[in-house]
């Protein structure tokens, strides 16, 4: 499954580009599926993440019973203090419009505020081998021998 | 929705248009031409996209931001260390 790299716009140049200001950055949609439907987000590939990690209010926006979620603390980069996840099994959809993988996967819910959803090594990555294409600003996910879900 | 076809039109997106958004959670069309409302809480743009007739299969919910990172851990603003529980 191939995706094309978003590129996202810094206000102002940056150093590290030479000035520039495209911020390429490997972003996908997901989609992600609850007890009453599913909702469409960017999700960032993250190899730095251990975990799999969606903000708390898409969990009311397809209603999953937080009371059945299994707590625990995880530590977000660059923060000192741990944040409070609650993990649920759901379903997770990847698609570049021509091949799908769905799979089931316990993935995180905080509630600090992430501008995106984290698709981090357990629950994600765990089940592709990725090649990220730096000049091609693209990035490909094959599903591995770990994966369970579905390939269309 | 063919998510290259998605990429490539919010790739070309006008960045002074979608400036007007910073800061705010905001919701695509499926083609990424258009983006079809923006809020900084994204409950309440939730709501105003079923109230202006869109399925949730209509749009990809989106934030938009022009900070630099490391890591992938991208929180919404100034945040401060508050949570929203």
């Amino acid at each position: 499954v191939k995706f094309p790299y978003l590129i996202d716009h810094a206000k102002v140049p940056q150093p590290a580009l030479g000035g520039g200001v495209e911020r390429p950055r490997p972003v996908i949609a997901v989609r992600l599926a609850g007890p009453t439907g599913s909702r469409i987000l960017d999700g960032h590939l993250d190899t730095a993440a251990d975990d799999t990690i969606f903000p708390l209010w898409v969990s009311t926006l397809i209603s999953l019973d937080l009371s059945v979620a299994a707590d625990q603390d995880i530590h977000l980069a660059g923060r000192g203090q741990p944040y409070r996840a609650r993990f649920l099994p759901v379903e997770l959809h990847l698609s570049d419009g021509r091949e799908s993988c769905w799979w089931r996967a316990i993935v995180g819910f905080v509630s600090v505020p992430l501008r995106r959803a984290l698709l981090g090594q357990a629950g994600c990555l765990q089940f592709f081998d990725s090649d990220f294409r730096g000049a091609d600003r693209e990035v490909i996910l094959t599903p591995n021998c770990s994966f369970t879900g579905q390939k269309i | 929705m063919i998510w290259s076809e998605h990429v490539a039109n919010r790739n070309r997106f006008p960045a002074d248009e979608l400036v007007k958004y910073e800061g705010q959670h905001v919701a695509w069309s499926l083609d990424g031409k258009r983006v079809l409302a923006g809020d900084r809480d994204p409950l309440r743009l939730a709501a105003t996209l079923t109230a202006a007739g869109y399925q949730a299969d209509d749009y990809v919910l989106s934030f938009v931001d022009s900070n630099s990172y490391l890591g992938g851990v991208a929180l919404d603003g100034d945040f401060d260390g508050r949570t929203d529980e």
